[in-house]
């Protein structure tokens, strides 16, 4: 079945002429959602089916796939020009990937599936899909993130801040989801406590690198290193620098990696995971 | 000789159009379509040849017509011609104002308009079709005739008494098959008020004169912001085509089912329509949609649907959307006179005969004034195409952005 590449390339010449474009680096919303790039009012087209798997049964919510996961998944798994979510990664992109196995037997990534499950270090179980943490339908905030996933409203006023370097125009998806273009400034810790609100210790919630006996602040501000995980930047855009916060996304990737809970390793599949702890913490 | 003036009298009094009244009664002119002898050296008042009414082409035709077939016979008038609306592509001839058509324009099989409307002479199977099991398409070209009932019907714009060559046979008004197209013609009345509505009936025309047909103006008649959409009652009459007079001005046949309009549409492309065919399995206690609904879910003012927490049109006012310049070309189906409430039915999103935009979908821009009533404002993408967009943010406020 047809894929909307040729689509999002139209898209892009749209956000570029629009008189009202996307909020800043979001993709799915506003001029740049596409009705038809997911739904289908009545699964015939010239007679064929427009499900992106063919099937001539119409499904759920006018889907153009049996569920939204996999309407997702049609474009965001290997289409040129769309972010790919299917590669377990330990640094590009920054959200890293999901395994093959949705259901992630290994835990190395959000777990997706039609069951509701109870989140590590979380009291309510949620129902995990694209859709859970992503409105499909986009909003104003980062990667169009729902204020609340877990529907408790824990996080719902937390505004997540990220400066990015480059704004998505439908063809520069290698530039828009890439970790140099990235700056997170505030709100990522208490948003993901909305699910994992039980998350306790030294690393949260959003604590600065300077305030800890514990981390070798001189080490991080002054020595070259190699893979520098992500911070957060609550007071400059400059990485290293005195404002710098561990956060979630400083060990973990948001998606999935390769490696158990989701850890992100500074050296790589081939290293152990301590060299991402070393870059702190080097006593 | 006599005997003949006063024949050609009476027919020449006969020719005054009568708005959505025409071809059918005394308004149903023989000598329209067909011609006895193939011989036409003059028109009734002995005058040299009226082109109107022309024999066209070089040998006599079945059926006596002036044409080769329904569809030319038809088009002879309702192409390129002053004498009736401009059904097919450009409107040409302005018996219809630019732009305004209400069913829009078909498009002829095998061009590059094909994928925009309903297309003559096609002989694909409808998309929906089959309305019932076992039933196959003969695959015979679309004509006119399929949807009007060339000798009129009680039915607005004729329709009702359609001829549609199935596996079963041709179905005919006359036949002793299943007559499909029978008493299932859309009911219309006519209104003096503008943008009213009488949801007792399927169709409402804006009229000079109320409670019935105009004279002499009637063209604008076929106008879009001219018709309104109501559900309908549903209340079968007598007979389908008495040749009698009326039985009152402006009283049509009412259907065995409500949203008349849907249900003929559904005739052909029924995988489409109805409950059966719309609503998903129910899980738990949610149930979905799995086509878009039609006939049948109102939508009432900031309420969400009544069944289960259809969410897809929440947040968003519909009188706002369908009492407004969008709701003149995006056309409600009204349940109510006060046009607060409403259900979606295939002529809202897509024309009739077709438009210029893919499948017929009218596509606004939601800019204030309507100027483009067969194919909406909006603009077209840089490469051409049309964001479907348009049409679906006058009801569902994903992705607005006005």
């Amino acid at each position: 079945m047809e894929r909307p590449a040729a689509r999002l390339l139209v898209s892009a010449a749209i956000a570029a002429l629009a008189a009202a474009p996307a909020g800043a680096g979001e993709w799915h919303r506003l001029g740049t959602l596409v009705c038809s790039d997911c739904h289908t009012m009545h699964n015939s087209r010239g007679g064929q089916p427009m499900r992106y798997d063919d099937s001539p049964l119409p499904s759920d919510w006018l889907l153009r796939a049996a569920g939204a996961d996999e309407v997702c998944l049609a474009c965001h798994s290997g289409t040129p020009g769309v972010p790919t979510v299917m590669a377990p990664s330990d640094f590009e992109p920054p959200g890293g990937g999901f395994p093959a196995d949705l259901s992630d037997p290994a835990s190395h990534a959000h777990a997706l599936g039609p069951d509701p499950i109870l989140p590590p270090d979380g009291d309510t179980a949620v129902v995990m899909g694209c859709t859970t943490c992503h409105d499909p339908h986009g909003n104003s905030r980062y990667r169009n993130l729902r204020p609340s996933p877990s529907g408790t409203g824990r996080a719902a006023g937390v505004t997540i801040s990220v400066a990015q370097a480059a704004t998505a125009n439908g063809v520069n998806a290698d530039e828009v989801y890439l970790r140099a273009n990235l700056t997170y400034r505030a709100g990522f810790a208490a948003w993901c406590m909305d699910c994992h609100n039980l998350v306790y210790g030294a690393h949260t919630p959003e604590v600065a690198l300077s305030s800890s006996d514990s981390v070798d602040l001189a080490h991080w501000l002054n020595d070259p290193i190699t893979n520098r995980v992500p911070v957060q930047n609550p007071s400059d855009l400059v990485v290293p620098s005195g404002d710098d916060q561990v956060f979630c996304l400083s060990c973990h990737k948001a998606h999935g990696s390769p490696h158990y809970r989701m850890q992100l390793w500074a050296d790589g599949e081939s290293g152990s995971g301590v060299a991402t702890c070393v870059q702190c913490h080097t006593k | 000789m006599r005997k003949i003036h006063v024949a050609i009298a009476a027919l020449a009094f006969a020719g005054i159009a009568q708005a959505g009244e025409y071809h059918r009664l005394a308004q149903l002119r023989c000598s329209d379509c067909h011609t006895m002898h193939f011989s036409r050296q003059h028109a009734f008042d002995s005058t040299s040849a009226d082109p109107g009414w022309a024999v066209h082409s070089a040998t006599p035709n079945n059926q006596l017509l002036i044409e080769g077939g329904v569809n030319t016979t038809c088009l002879a008038c309702h192409d390129d011609s002053a004498n009736g609306p401009d059904v097919l592509e450009a409107n040409v001839g302005g018996y219809v104002a630019a732009g305004t058509r209400s069913a829009g324009h078909l498009n002829d099989a095998g061009t590059a308009d094909e994928f925009e409307g309903h297309s003559l002479d096609a002989t694909a199977t409808p998309p929906g079709f089959p309305w019932t099991a076992g039933v196959a398409w003969a695959g015979l070209p679309m004509e006119c005739e399929n949807c009007h009932a060339v000798h009129g019907s009680r039915a607005y714009r004729n329709l009702g008494l359609g001829r549609v060559a199935i596996s079963q046979g041709f179905l005919s008004s006359g036949g002793a098959t299943a007559q499909t197209f029978n008493n299932v013609g859309p009911t219309y009345t006519f209104t003096a008020t503008a943008g009213a509505v009488d949801p007792n009936y399927d169709v409402t025309i804006e009229s000079n004169s109320a409670g019935g047909p105009l004279n002499g103006t009637s063209a604008n008649t076929y106008e879009t912001a001219k018709i309104k959409f109501g559900k309908g009652a549903g209340n079968p009459t007598d007979g389908y085509f008495t040749g009698s007079s009326y039985v009152a001005q402006g009283v049509s046949q009412k259907t065995p089912v409500v949203n008349g309009m849907n249900e003929y549409c559904a005739k052909c492309h029924g995988a489409f329509h109805g409950s059966a065919n719309t609503l998903g399995t129910v899980v738990g206690t949610t149930q979905h949609y799995i086509r878009h609904p039609t006939t049948g879910v109102v939508r009432a003012s900031n309420t969400l649907f009544t069944t289960g927490a259809f969410t897809g049109v929440v947040g968003l006012d519909p009188a706002q959307a369908m009492d407004s310049a969008d709701g003149a070309v995006v056309r409600a189906v009204f349940t109510a006179a006060g046009k607060d409430t409403w259900e979606v039915g295939c002529l809202t999103c897509h024309k009739g005969h077709g438009n210029s935009r893919p499948y017929g979908l009218i596509l606004p821009d939601h800019q204030g004034a309507v100027a483009d009533y067969e194919n909406g404002d909006a603009a077209a993408l840089p490469d051409g195409s049309y964001s479907v967009r348009n049409l679906c943010v006058t009801c569902h406020s994903m992705g607005r952005s006005f």
